[in-house]
């Protein structure tokens, strides 16, 4: 049976995401994927579904939708993880990192309250009617695949969702909650060795803000600029998210998942996996500042990583 | 050196930690049909040894290897070794060519100008020197539909632009140090933009949706806007079989392009 979910309004970035399309790269094309991965894979573990499941992600705005059902007494669990927004279920406030559960003419709202940048929504159904493209559904905006229709949400969509499932609410063992900080791990880049060490240091010490113009193709970082020279161009070679590439004008851009599958421009770090999801979570005027890890430190601290994530079914508490 | 790298001679790549799962293998830093050869081999190489777990995405001279979980350098490096001692082949997988109609200058090519201007040539020359040029395909990256080419005559060789423009129109041709390359979807760039190909390189909805691939060979033919335009008004599929059609034309140095 079938239930929707009818975007009332929507005022801000909303995509379908799921885990990426690591074989699009041979065709050049932006693996993609949602953003902040653990509080994506926050939202699956809190309503029990597998790391498959896809999930809605809102990146600042507000966004309202009503669920509309076929038939009235089924239930709909809905995970809510990444705590921008503040939600509201029926008028009533409804706290993040929980699981909720809806009904035929439910009315949810999601206000973003500048404590981090982007949520993530998942549903104990079946996306319907939504493009499987390259073995995945996330939204590849350049080519207008994946996703609902290749595109951000709209008012007025109608999402429908199959086989809905009633889940017992939950919510999330306040140990797996991530703390916000500001430190961002950088490992090495290809070409730090063609940046002198002072501008190395530099790159190291200062407060970095996020600029407005960054988005899911890449973060512009704003301060003072490195002093050069800058390696001119190198030849293209592949680049992963999570790059930081130095521009001319000497400061970082730092790519993220729907960014560019090569690059030109050096690279002076690239930051840990763990780092590229907190980095999802800030935004335009927010402060950060690198820290340097080397891939020793950064691969072990991975396996840790890789641990939480693969447990945080544990950390999934019913509720009341 | 960096000490998450590995030195190299001139036959084994070097070996860069990049990212927790991610080990970047580099041949010579240049330009050239045999290192870029070399880097495909590598990869088909690898890929039979490591499996399909292991993802291998190739550049100019630099290989890509993403891992499941950890890199298991062990492995990589018997194998990079044995595929060292491997006896060298001269052979060549087939090649397909490419004519590629591109309008340059103009509105096609707002860099034009300048560019011709800064390598102390007329735009004519400019014009000239990069359509006479045969190209090979080296890669395909950055965004769906990019073909990276070279070799790019060194008369033409310019640093990328100081400020990178926030968008660039789709199916530019531009110059970016010392390569060139058809672009796909519009994107930002830094590359000067010397003209505009009307030719679609990117169909989202095939199963193989790119239409270069690393080691075609394509040459450049100057067309003016109307030809632009004809050529505009084909559906990607017409374009693509116009191309082929002319592909397979023997006699592919005297066909006038045509998308009629």
């Amino acid at each position: 049976m079938t239930i929707m979910i009818r975007l009332l309004s929507c005022q801000g970035q909303a995509l379908i995401q799921d885990a990426g399309r690591p074989e699009a790269r041979a065709h050049a094309c932006p693996v993609g994927g949602a953003a902040d991965l653990y509080a994506f894979r926050c939202a699956q573990a809190l309503i029990g579904q597998s790391t498959h499941t896809p999930a809605i992600e809102l990146t600042l705005g507000r966004f309202a939708f009503e669920v509309i059902s076929e038939s009235r007494d089924k239930s709909l669990a809905m995970g809510y993880a990444g705590a921008a927004h503040s939600c509201s279920i029926n008028g009533e406030p409804h706290p993040p990192w929980t699981s909720a559960n809806l009904c035929h003419g439910d009315r949810v709202e999601l206000i973003a309250n500048h404590r981090s940048l982007r949520s993530y929504l998942t549903f104990a159904a079946q996306f319907k009617d939504i493009d499987h493209w390259m073995g995945s559904v996330a939204t590849a905006l350049s080519v207008e695949r994946g996703g609902y229709q290749g595109r951000a949400l709209e008012v007025g969509d109608q999402v429908s969702l199959r086989s809905p499932c009633y889940r017992p609410p939950s919510s999330l063992c306040w140990t797996a909650i991530p703390k916000d900080s500001a430190r961002i791990q950088v490992l090495p880049g290809p070409q730090v060795d063609r940046f002198r060490a002072a501008d190395i240091r530099h790159f190291y010490r200062q407060s970095w803000r996020i600029s407005a113009n960054s988005d899911r193709r890449g973060i512009r970082l704003e301060g003072t600029p490195l002093s050069g020279p800058i390696t001119a161009g190198l030849i293209s070679e592949p680049v992963i998210p999570g790059a930081v590439q130095i521009l001319p004008d000497g400061q970082p851009l730092i790519l993220m998942p729907d960014g560019p599958t090569t690059g030109g421009y050096p690279k002076i770090g690239q930051l840990s996996q763990p780092a590229l999801a907190r980095l999802a979570q800030k935004a335009p005027g927010d402060m950060i500042r690198c820290e340097p890890q080397d891939i020793h430190s950064a691969r072990r601290h991975w396996q840790q990583w890789q641990e939480r994530l693969s447990q945080l079914n544990k950390a999934v508490i019913p509720c009341d | 050196m960096n000490r998450n790298q590995t030195a190299s001679d001139s036959d084994s790549p070097q070996l860069i930690e990049l990212g927790e799962q991610s080990q970047l293998l580099v041949f010579e830093a240049d330009i050239r049909p045999d290192i870029n050869r070399c880097v495909l081999q590598l990869m088909t190489f690898l890929q039979a040894k490591l499996g399909a777990g292991v993802r291998l995405s190739p550049a100019y001279h630099s290989l890509l290897i993403e891992w499941p979980e950890l890199p298991d350098s062990e492995a990589l490096h018997h194998y990079l070794a044995e595929f060292s001692r491997r006896p060298k082949s001269p052979t060549q997988a087939s090649t397909r060519s490419w004519t590629i109609p591109v309008c340059y200058g103009g509105d096609h090519g707002i860099d034009l100008e300048d560019l011709a201007q800064a390598r102390n040539l007329s735009p004519q020359q400019l014009i000239q020197i990069h359509s006479d040029a045969a190209y090979r395909v080296f890669m395909l990256g950055f965004a769906p539909g990019y073909a990276y080419l070279g070799p790019l005559d060194p008369r033409l060789h310019s640093p990328r632009r100081s400020q990178p423009r926030a968008s660039t129109p789709a199916g530019s041709i531009s110059i970016g140090g010392r390569q060139t390359l058809i672009a796909g979807v519009s994107m930002p760039s830094g590359w000067h933009l010397i003209g505009q190909t009307p030719i679609n390189s990117f169909r989202a909805q095939l199963e193989a949706p790119s239409l270069f691939r690393a080691g075609d060979a394509i040459r450049f033919q100057a067309i003016d806007d109307n030809t632009f335009e004809q050529w505009q008004r084909l559906s990607a599929e017409q374009q693509w079989q116009r191309l082929r059609q002319q592909e397979s034309n023997t006699d592919s140095s005297a066909t006038r392009l045509d998308p009629t």
